[in-house]
């Protein structure tokens, strides 16, 4: 083996610990080493990541198809096939998520065209075929989504073979190859790669720029290629029947592509002429004639917003328990939501959420009751879990400006919340398990709690705003109002970014609000230059442990979240 | 159940949504260049991710910035390394880091071969066809979500170990191919 070869297999070998992370620092040094020495070993190292990298990013496209096609007709899974199958939707879904979350954090300025909130997608059932997205709803209009149809948000990256079922309004939808389609509801339309869609029902227009001619809408009775233009396609309902239309540019046309027992036949049609395809069943063909151009037979532009709309994110659970629309428990992405809601892990530490209905929140309906509860032991050993939501950072609302938080809390339960570090905090920060110690006070914008032990800043059991000063030192305040159970709390925090400061106001049991001075912010962390907190974190820790049937416990309930721009009214 | 969304559409440009298609098309296309350059800086996955997440954000605040028919790719990858810089700097003191001469050498390096790793990326799909169904399935078991050598051994009923070495075998059997298929092509 040549000098070369021997560096490359070592820095191979170390380079397979490292990505499995099982590297010591004596093997880091060594890979520091032979890296910086060699120029073998760095690009031996380069291609070594970069096929790591590719086969995170490749497997799910391209691993299982491979299979299928080598090993087995589709139709019959073998237990090789059948793992393959799951491992392929599996990593598909992997996939879509990394990008969906990357994208997400890619939104856009307030009102812009692009706001690319895309984690929803990984909840929707993406098709095999493809990993990569071939289209992006970059618009919508006052949409209503059909039955069955999951609500996408714009920015939501679409999927060879999604399919959306619009009832009402209007969805831009952007191919990769630049392909710009207006989907008109009621329609039911299927993305298939990057340059084709299968519209199954309804109407559309597609403007297609040049470097993209060859755009194809296929339908159930024929197919629409574009040769450099503007058209609009129409499908009735469960009629074999279709209208297309050229408002640029020029189409061809072919009947009978989708059924084989129907003779094809080709058409070429120009800008300003328009055609109506039917079946005629008895001959077994299609019948093409020409019908009148209607430029309103279509829209092809989305109508300019005629009044502001009133920017808001919201949870106030109305939607019930579920992951299918963004008010729900979990829910999903959207409105202003990056996420649902997520309640952590931590062992020994149970959580039980549930939507209630029963004894509202100051009569606000239905509400999400939370149960904190240490599972055994008297261990004094420290838990924290969170219920969390991440917020879009310029969706509905712009955190970078200022902004007000408003939301009601019961306590429900506070059980042997005696200790120093039993808390029950409401705040920005980002405390799940898997980044809690890597993002401790990482992200803590504003932060509100209650302690169970009486300490320097504040009584015990006591709301207290925790914040820093302008040299960095912590320091909390009490606000003299106690967190009894069984009381409502109702916050409402301005958040100012841009002045790094926060101001609360508590109101009890629906009573009068108090309001308190400016705080600084406890903590800039990642936000320090970017300016947002883009978490709404509850979360509780329990030091105290339990002593027998006396089980550590924080309750609480929590309803009408609300999220609006700083001066509108909330 | 229906339920409505109402968004607020901002009247741009055709010349706007043009270049804002366009950007969105490149950002998309060229994620996976982007993120393995960020991996070979930040080999642990999720603060990969972190890091790209990151990126894309900053690359989508200063598209004014980015002039069509530039390299995106060295544009993207310029910003992920000041992303990658920062994520560090986050981290300093957390966990083991390689030095910062080490990550200026190897970004510097990476940015130059971004076409020849390009084409050992393609050259992947060929590549892995000819690895038996067997190591293909050890490979899609442990490039899933969250999959690590343990959970792989524990699906597949073997030792962690013998999954690491198949791993470590299958890896550099993969990086042979595609390096004989890139050279190669470059001489055909």
């Amino acid at each position: 083996m040549s000098q070369y070869e021997s560096a490359r297999a070592e820095i191979e070998a170390l380079c397979s610990k490292l990505v499995e992370g099982s590297v010591t620092d004596e093997e880091r040094e060594r890979i520091e080493q032979l890296v910086r020495s060699d120029s073998a070993a760095k690009r031996a190292y380069i291609e070594y990541l970069n096929l790591h990298a590719a086969l995170y990013r490749y497997n799910a496209a391209s691993i299982a198809p491979l299979c299928a096609t080598e090993t087995a007709p589709s139709d019959t899974r073998s237990p090789v096939l059948g793992f393959l199958s799951d491992v392929f939707q599996a990593g598909t879904n992997f996939f879509s998520r990394g990008l969906v979350v990357s994208l997400l954090l890619t939104i856009g300025l307030p009102g812009a065209l692009f706001l690319l909130l895309i984690l929803h997608v990984a909840r929707q059932p993406v098709p095999s075929g493809s990993a990569m997205p071939v289209a992006k709803i970059t618009q919508m209009h006052e949409c209503v989504w059909g039955e069955g149809s999951a609500p996408l948000p714009i920015g939501a990256d679409l999927f060879s073979g999604q399919q959306i079922r619009l009832s009402e309004g209007l969805v831009e939808i952007v191919f990769a190859d630049g392909t710009n389609v207006i989907v008109q509801g009621p329609s039911t339309f299927e993305t298939n790669t990057r340059g084709e869609g299968f519209l199954r029902v309804g109407s559309l227009v597609a403007n297609v720029p040049k470097g993209a001619q060859g755009f194809t809408i296929r339908t159930p009775t024929a197919t629409v290629v574009d040769l450099g233009t503007e058209f609009g396609v129409a499908v009735e309902d469960e009629k074999d029947t279709l209208e297309v239309q050229v408002f640029q540019g020029k189409v061809a046309l072919k009947t009978g592509a989708e059924d084989a027992d129907r003779k094809p036949s080709r058409h070429h049609l120009v800008a300003g002429r328009a055609v109506r395809i039917e079946s005629a069943h008895r001959q077994g063909k299609m019948v093409v004639r020409e019908v009148a151009f209607s430029a309103d037979r279509f829209v092809r532009r989305l109508p300019a917003p005629t009044k502001p709309v009133k920017a808001a994110i919201i949870a106030d659970f109305s939607g019930g328990e579920g992951n299918a629309e963004v008010d729900q428990f979990p829910g999903v992405a959207g409105s202003g939501w990056a996420t649902g809601w997520s309640v952590g892990k931590a062992k020994g530490l149970k959580c039980i959420t549930s939507i209630e209905q029963a004894n509202p929140l100051l009569g606000s309906g239905k509400y999400l009751c939370v149960l904190f509860q240490r599972e055994s032991g008297a261990s004094a050993a420290r838990k924290a879990r969170a219920l969390e939501r991440r917020l879009a950072v310029t969706d509905q609302v712009d955190l970078t400006k200022p902004y007000v938080v408003s939301l009601n809390l019961r306590i429900d339960v506070l059980n042997r919340f005696a200790e120093a570090r039993d808390r029950l905090s409401i705040c920005s920060r980002r405390v799940s398990q898997v980044e809690y110690e890597r993002e401790r006070g990482v992200s803590s914008g504003w932060h509100i709690c209650v302690a169970g032990k009486s300490d320097k800043y504040a009584k015990s059991r006591n709301w207290a705003f925790l914040q820093r000063d302008k040299k960095g030192k912590r320091f909390g305040v009490d606000s003299g109002i106690p967190a009894r159970e069984g009381n409502t709390y109702s916050f409402r925090i301005l958040v100012d970014p841009p002045a790094r400061q926060w101001t609360p106001s508590i109101a009890v049991n629906g009573g009068k609000w108090t309001a308190f001075k400016a705080m600084g912010m406890r903590s800039q962390g990642t936000a320090k230059r970017n300016r947002y907190w883009p978490f709404l974190d509850i979360y509780c820790v329990m030091e105290g442990g339990n002593k027998g049937e006396d089980v550590e416990k924080i309750g609480f309930s929590v309803d009408s979240i609300r999220i609006t721009p700083a001066g509108e009214a909330i | 159940m229906e339920v409505c969304f109402h968004f607020t559409v901002m009247v741009m440009s055709m010349h706007d949504i043009d270049r804002v298609s366009e950007f969105v098309q490149l950002q998309t296309k060229h994620q996976q260049r982007v993120f393995s350059f960020i991996l070979t800086l930040v080999p642990h996955w999720p603060d990969a991710e972190e890091v790209l997440q990151e990126t894309n954000m900053v690359l989508w605040k200063k598209k004014e910035q980015y002039e069509p028919g530039t390299d995106f790719v060295r544009w993207a990858n310029q910003v992920a390394y000041f992303e990658v810089l920062k994520h560090r700097k986050r981290q300093r003191g957390h966990i083991r880091q390689f030095s910062e001469a080490f990550i200026e050498e190897v970004a510097a390096e990476t940015l130059s071969l971004d076409g020849p790793l390009q084409a050992q990326r393609e050259a992947l799909a060929a590549c892995l066809a000819k690895l038996s169904e067997k190591d293909r399935a050890l490979i899609a078991h442990r490039y899933l979500e969250g999959a690590t050598t343990k959970t792989v051994a524990a699906a597949v009923g073997r030792s962690i170990d013998a999954v690491y070495k198949s791993l470590q075998r299958i890896r550099s059997a993969l990086l042979a191919c595609i390096r004989r298929a890139v050279v190669s092509e470059e001489w055909a």
